[in-house]
Protein backbone atom coordinates (compact mmCIF):
# COMPACT_ATOMS: atom_id res chain seq x y z
CA UNK A 1 0.00 0.00 0.00
CA UNK A 2 1.07 3.69 -0.81
CA UNK A 3 0.43 5.88 2.39
CA UNK A 4 0.28 10.22 1.69
CA UNK A 5 0.54 12.10 4.67
CA UNK A 6 -0.34 15.45 4.23
CA UNK A 7 0.25 18.80 5.68
CA UNK A 8 1.48 22.46 5.17
CA UNK A 9 5.35 21.60 3.75
CA UNK A 10 5.31 17.91 4.11
CA UNK A 11 8.00 18.42 6.52
CA UNK A 12 6.83 18.50 10.68
CA UNK A 13 3.48 16.19 11.48
CA UNK A 14 3.40 14.38 8.23
CA UNK A 15 7.49 13.09 8.64
CA UNK A 16 6.85 12.37 12.07
CA UNK A 17 3.77 10.02 11.52
CA UNK A 18 5.21 8.91 8.02
CA UNK A 19 8.61 7.71 9.90
CA UNK A 20 6.90 5.88 13.14
CA UNK A 21 4.24 4.11 10.71
CA UNK A 22 7.75 3.34 8.51
CA UNK A 23 9.36 1.90 12.14
CA UNK A 24 12.22 4.86 12.02
CA UNK A 25 11.16 5.83 14.95
CA UNK A 26 9.17 4.98 17.85
CA UNK A 27 6.43 6.25 20.41
CA UNK A 28 9.36 7.16 22.61
CA UNK A 29 11.42 9.16 20.20
CA UNK A 30 12.87 12.69 21.35
CA UNK A 31 12.95 15.41 19.71
CA UNK A 32 16.58 14.44 18.51
CA UNK A 33 15.61 11.67 17.02
CA UNK A 34 12.75 13.88 15.46
CA UNK A 35 14.96 16.26 14.31
CA UNK A 36 17.53 13.83 12.75
CA UNK A 37 14.36 12.15 10.37
CA UNK A 38 14.80 12.45 6.72
CA UNK A 39 12.65 15.40 5.86
CA UNK A 40 12.02 16.60 8.89
CA UNK A 41 12.19 20.42 8.97
CA UNK A 42 13.70 20.00 4.88
CA UNK A 43 12.23 23.49 3.57
CA UNK A 44 14.13 25.88 2.67
CA UNK A 45 11.63 27.84 1.11
CA UNK A 46 7.51 27.77 2.10
CA UNK A 47 6.55 25.96 -0.93
CA UNK A 48 4.13 23.34 -0.89
CA UNK A 49 3.97 21.04 -3.50
CA UNK A 50 6.99 18.71 -2.84
CA UNK A 51 6.90 15.04 -2.25
CA UNK A 52 9.28 13.48 0.43
CA UNK A 53 10.01 9.72 0.43
CA UNK A 54 10.12 8.53 3.90
CA UNK A 55 10.31 4.66 4.04
CA UNK A 56 8.76 1.65 4.20
CA UNK A 57 7.63 -0.62 6.84
CA UNK A 58 8.30 -4.25 7.32
CA UNK A 59 4.99 -4.84 5.13
CA UNK A 60 6.31 -3.46 2.36
CA UNK A 61 3.86 0.07 2.80
CA UNK A 62 5.31 2.77 1.03
CA UNK A 63 5.35 5.97 3.05
CA UNK A 64 5.55 9.90 1.38
CA UNK A 65 4.95 13.08 2.99
CA UNK A 66 3.84 15.92 0.86
CA UNK A 67 3.20 19.84 1.55
CA UNK A 68 -0.25 20.99 0.63
CA UNK A 69 -0.19 24.30 2.11
CA UNK A 70 -3.56 25.49 3.10
CA UNK A 71 -5.42 22.84 0.75
CA UNK A 72 -5.05 19.86 2.59
CA UNK A 73 -8.85 18.86 1.53
CA UNK A 74 -8.15 19.76 -1.97
CA UNK A 75 -5.24 17.71 -2.70
CA UNK A 76 -7.10 14.68 -0.38
CA UNK A 77 -10.00 14.38 -3.21
CA UNK A 78 -7.35 14.75 -6.07
CA UNK A 79 -5.66 11.78 -4.68
CA UNK A 80 -8.44 9.82 -4.36
CA UNK A 81 -9.89 10.57 -7.36
CA UNK A 82 -6.65 9.56 -9.76
CA UNK A 83 -6.16 6.55 -7.90
CA UNK A 84 -9.70 5.98 -8.50
CA UNK A 85 -8.99 6.62 -12.41
CA UNK A 86 -5.71 4.61 -12.31
CA UNK A 87 -7.98 1.45 -10.66
CA UNK A 88 -5.61 2.03 -7.53
CA UNK A 89 -7.44 3.03 -4.93
CA UNK A 90 -7.65 -0.06 -2.60
CA UNK A 91 -4.08 0.40 -2.44
CA UNK A 92 -3.78 4.12 -1.92
CA UNK A 93 -4.37 6.06 1.37
CA UNK A 94 -4.36 9.87 1.77
CA UNK A 95 -4.08 11.36 5.11
CA UNK A 96 -4.40 14.57 6.27
CA UNK A 97 -2.25 15.80 9.58
CA UNK A 98 -1.86 19.38 8.92
CA UNK A 99 -4.16 20.21 12.26
CA UNK A 100 -1.39 18.56 14.30
CA UNK A 101 1.15 21.15 13.62
CA UNK A 102 0.25 24.07 15.80
CA UNK A 103 0.27 28.09 15.04
CA UNK A 104 3.71 28.33 16.85
CA UNK A 105 5.42 25.79 14.57
CA UNK A 106 3.95 26.70 11.14
CA UNK A 107 5.11 30.57 11.94
CA UNK A 108 8.39 28.97 13.22
CA UNK A 109 8.67 27.07 10.11
CA UNK A 110 9.11 30.33 8.35
CA UNK A 111 12.47 31.00 10.29
CA UNK A 112 13.31 28.13 8.19
CA UNK A 113 14.02 30.03 5.29
CA UNK A 114 17.16 31.82 7.20
CA UNK A 115 20.45 29.71 7.03
CA UNK A 116 21.88 30.62 10.34
CA UNK A 117 18.67 30.02 12.11
CA UNK A 118 18.30 26.46 10.08
CA UNK A 119 19.69 24.19 13.18
CA UNK A 120 17.86 26.07 16.29
CA UNK A 121 14.80 26.33 14.99
CA UNK A 122 14.54 22.57 13.33
CA UNK A 123 15.59 21.76 16.94
CA UNK A 124 12.61 23.67 18.60
CA UNK A 125 10.21 22.79 15.83
CA UNK A 126 11.40 18.99 16.77
CA UNK A 127 9.98 20.15 20.55
CA UNK A 128 6.67 20.97 19.20
CA UNK A 129 6.17 18.08 16.87
CA UNK A 130 7.06 15.49 20.10
CA UNK A 131 4.20 17.13 22.14
CA UNK A 132 1.58 16.19 19.54
CA UNK A 133 3.79 12.76 18.93
CA UNK A 134 1.83 10.74 20.40
CA UNK A 135 -1.47 11.74 18.96
CA UNK A 136 -0.56 11.99 15.63
CA UNK A 137 0.81 9.02 15.61
CA UNK A 138 -2.34 7.46 16.90
CA UNK A 139 -4.16 8.95 14.32
CA UNK A 140 -1.90 8.78 11.65
CA UNK A 141 -1.97 4.44 12.70
CA UNK A 142 -5.31 4.34 13.31
CA UNK A 143 -5.94 5.31 9.68
CA UNK A 144 -3.81 3.02 8.29
CA UNK A 145 -5.03 0.06 10.67
CA UNK A 146 -8.53 1.46 9.89
CA UNK A 147 -7.92 -0.06 5.79
CA UNK A 148 -6.09 -2.88 6.71
CA UNK A 149 -8.55 -3.60 9.44
CA UNK A 150 -6.11 -4.69 12.50
CA UNK A 151 -6.74 -2.83 16.10
CA UNK A 152 -4.30 -0.36 16.24
CA UNK A 153 -1.68 -1.68 18.76
CA UNK A 154 -0.68 2.31 19.85
CA UNK A 155 -4.23 2.37 21.70
CA UNK A 156 -3.37 0.53 24.83
CA UNK A 157 -0.13 3.26 24.85
CA UNK A 158 -2.60 6.27 24.68
CA UNK A 159 -5.24 4.78 27.83
CA UNK A 160 -2.60 3.63 29.94
CA UNK A 161 -2.76 6.32 32.63
CA UNK B 1 -5.07 10.09 -22.59
CA UNK B 2 -7.00 11.98 -20.37
CA UNK B 3 -7.66 15.90 -20.10
CA UNK B 4 -8.25 17.39 -17.33
CA UNK B 5 -9.01 21.17 -17.60
CA UNK B 6 -8.25 23.53 -13.66
CA UNK B 7 -9.27 26.37 -12.66
CA UNK B 8 -9.41 28.03 -8.62
CA UNK B 9 -12.96 26.37 -8.26
CA UNK B 10 -13.93 23.88 -11.51
CA UNK B 11 -17.05 26.04 -11.90
CA UNK B 12 -16.52 28.43 -14.89
CA UNK B 13 -13.10 28.70 -16.97
CA UNK B 14 -12.00 25.13 -16.97
CA UNK B 15 -15.81 23.74 -17.39
CA UNK B 16 -15.94 26.71 -20.55
CA UNK B 17 -12.80 25.46 -21.77
CA UNK B 18 -13.53 21.80 -21.73
CA UNK B 19 -17.35 22.34 -23.12
CA UNK B 20 -15.42 23.87 -26.23
CA UNK B 21 -12.90 21.18 -26.46
CA UNK B 22 -15.90 18.74 -26.26
CA UNK B 23 -18.15 20.32 -28.54
CA UNK B 24 -20.27 20.91 -26.23
CA UNK B 25 -20.24 24.78 -26.42
CA UNK B 26 -19.65 26.05 -30.32
CA UNK B 27 -15.98 27.25 -31.01
CA UNK B 28 -16.99 29.53 -34.09
CA UNK B 29 -19.63 31.45 -32.59
CA UNK B 30 -19.73 33.10 -28.64
CA UNK B 31 -22.27 31.10 -26.57
CA UNK B 32 -25.51 32.69 -25.25
CA UNK B 33 -26.04 32.47 -21.32
CA UNK B 34 -28.40 29.75 -21.67
CA UNK B 35 -25.72 27.47 -23.20
CA UNK B 36 -23.48 28.11 -20.18
CA UNK B 37 -25.66 27.43 -17.75
CA UNK B 38 -26.97 24.03 -19.34
CA UNK B 39 -23.25 22.84 -19.03
CA UNK B 40 -22.85 20.24 -16.05
CA UNK B 41 -20.91 21.66 -13.10
CA UNK B 42 -21.06 25.07 -14.86
CA UNK B 43 -21.71 27.75 -11.59
CA UNK B 44 -22.71 24.91 -9.70
CA UNK B 45 -19.49 23.50 -7.81
CA UNK B 46 -19.18 24.40 -3.90
CA UNK B 47 -16.03 24.43 -1.73
CA UNK B 48 -16.50 20.36 -1.10
CA UNK B 49 -16.06 20.00 -4.48
CA UNK B 50 -12.69 21.46 -4.81
CA UNK B 51 -9.87 18.87 -5.94
CA UNK B 52 -12.48 16.58 -7.29
CA UNK B 53 -11.93 15.17 -11.09
CA UNK B 54 -15.31 15.66 -12.67
CA UNK B 55 -15.69 14.04 -15.71
CA UNK B 56 -17.24 16.32 -18.61
CA UNK B 57 -17.72 13.64 -21.64
CA UNK B 58 -14.94 12.01 -24.27
CA UNK B 59 -13.56 14.06 -26.91
CA UNK B 60 -13.66 12.99 -30.92
CA UNK B 61 -10.37 11.40 -30.24
CA UNK B 62 -11.47 9.05 -27.64
CA UNK B 63 -9.35 11.26 -24.74
CA UNK B 64 -11.43 11.54 -21.76
CA UNK B 65 -12.15 14.77 -20.16
CA UNK B 66 -12.12 16.03 -16.86
CA UNK B 67 -12.69 19.62 -15.16
CA UNK B 68 -11.11 20.41 -11.85
CA UNK B 69 -10.64 22.86 -8.78
CA UNK B 70 -7.43 23.70 -7.34
CA UNK B 71 -8.18 26.71 -5.33
CA UNK B 72 -5.13 28.61 -4.21
CA UNK B 73 -2.43 25.44 -5.19
CA UNK B 74 -2.48 27.22 -8.57
CA UNK B 75 0.71 26.27 -10.93
CA UNK B 76 1.75 23.75 -8.23
CA UNK B 77 -0.94 21.66 -8.60
CA UNK B 78 0.15 20.64 -11.95
CA UNK B 79 3.70 20.06 -10.50
CA UNK B 80 2.33 18.29 -8.28
CA UNK B 81 0.34 15.49 -9.60
CA UNK B 82 2.80 13.87 -12.66
CA UNK B 83 4.50 12.91 -9.64
CA UNK B 84 1.64 11.48 -7.69
CA UNK B 85 0.37 9.58 -10.37
CA UNK B 86 3.74 8.65 -10.70
CA UNK B 87 4.01 7.22 -6.81
CA UNK B 88 0.42 5.78 -7.41
CA UNK B 89 1.58 3.38 -10.01
CA UNK B 90 0.38 5.33 -13.36
CA UNK B 91 1.85 7.01 -16.35
CA UNK B 92 2.04 10.44 -15.66
CA UNK B 93 2.05 10.78 -19.89
CA UNK B 94 -1.67 9.37 -19.49
CA UNK B 95 -2.69 12.68 -17.91
CA UNK B 96 -2.43 16.48 -19.31
CA UNK B 97 -3.54 18.95 -16.72
CA UNK B 98 -4.72 22.11 -18.57
CA UNK B 99 -4.26 25.50 -16.44
CA UNK B 100 -7.34 27.80 -17.33
CA UNK B 101 -6.62 30.17 -14.77
CA UNK B 102 -4.53 32.82 -17.54
CA UNK B 103 -7.63 32.97 -19.66
CA UNK B 104 -9.36 34.44 -15.86
CA UNK B 105 -10.86 38.26 -15.98
CA UNK B 106 -11.35 40.08 -13.45
CA UNK B 107 -15.47 39.88 -14.00
CA UNK B 108 -14.97 36.31 -13.88
CA UNK B 109 -13.14 36.36 -10.27
CA UNK B 110 -15.47 38.91 -8.92
CA UNK B 111 -18.74 37.42 -10.61
CA UNK B 112 -17.46 33.94 -9.68
CA UNK B 113 -17.02 34.66 -5.40
CA UNK B 114 -20.34 36.29 -5.62
CA UNK B 115 -21.89 33.22 -6.61
CA UNK B 116 -19.90 30.77 -5.50
CA UNK B 117 -18.07 32.02 -2.07
CA UNK B 118 -20.54 34.30 -0.65
CA UNK B 119 -23.46 32.26 -2.37
CA UNK B 120 -25.20 35.12 -3.73
CA UNK B 121 -25.75 33.46 -7.45
CA UNK B 122 -28.59 36.02 -8.50
CA UNK B 123 -25.74 38.70 -8.60
CA UNK B 124 -23.19 36.76 -9.11
CA UNK B 125 -24.01 34.32 -12.03
CA UNK B 126 -24.81 37.32 -14.67
CA UNK B 127 -21.38 39.09 -13.84
CA UNK B 128 -19.59 35.65 -14.05
CA UNK B 129 -21.42 34.80 -17.31
CA UNK B 130 -20.67 38.38 -18.86
CA UNK B 131 -16.90 37.74 -17.86
CA UNK B 132 -16.75 34.41 -19.80
CA UNK B 133 -18.32 35.59 -22.90
CA UNK B 134 -15.75 38.18 -22.59
CA UNK B 135 -12.78 35.81 -22.30
CA UNK B 136 -14.97 33.32 -24.63
CA UNK B 137 -12.73 33.25 -27.64
CA UNK B 138 -9.31 33.31 -25.47
CA UNK B 139 -10.89 29.99 -24.38
CA UNK B 140 -11.82 28.65 -27.72
CA UNK B 141 -7.87 29.24 -28.51
CA UNK B 142 -7.01 27.35 -25.71
CA UNK B 143 -9.16 24.04 -26.24
CA UNK B 144 -7.84 24.51 -30.34
CA UNK B 145 -4.18 24.47 -28.83
CA UNK B 146 -4.94 21.63 -26.64
CA UNK B 147 -6.40 19.33 -29.50
CA UNK B 148 -3.87 20.50 -31.46
CA UNK B 149 -0.70 19.46 -29.28
CA UNK B 150 -2.96 16.33 -28.89
CA UNK B 151 -3.26 15.26 -32.13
Amino acid sequence: MIVLILDQLGCYASVAAASYLAGLIDLEASPQDIYNLPGFAAHRDMQVGRIYYIGEDGAGNAYYSIGTGNEEEVLLRSIEDVAALLANREHVLAIGVSAYNTLGLRLLANLMRFSPLRSVVGMLAARLVKRSFLHVADYAQTQVYARLRRKPDIQDCLDAP
Amino acid sequence: MKIIYTCFGGSHASVTAAAIHLGLLSDTREAGNEEFLSLPYYDAQVAEDHGRLRFMGVDSAGNEVYVVGKRSLDERYQQLMPDLIRILGGNPDDFRFIDTMPYVNIWMRIGGYLSRRLKLPALGRNIVLYGTRRSYQRFIHLAQLVKKDLA
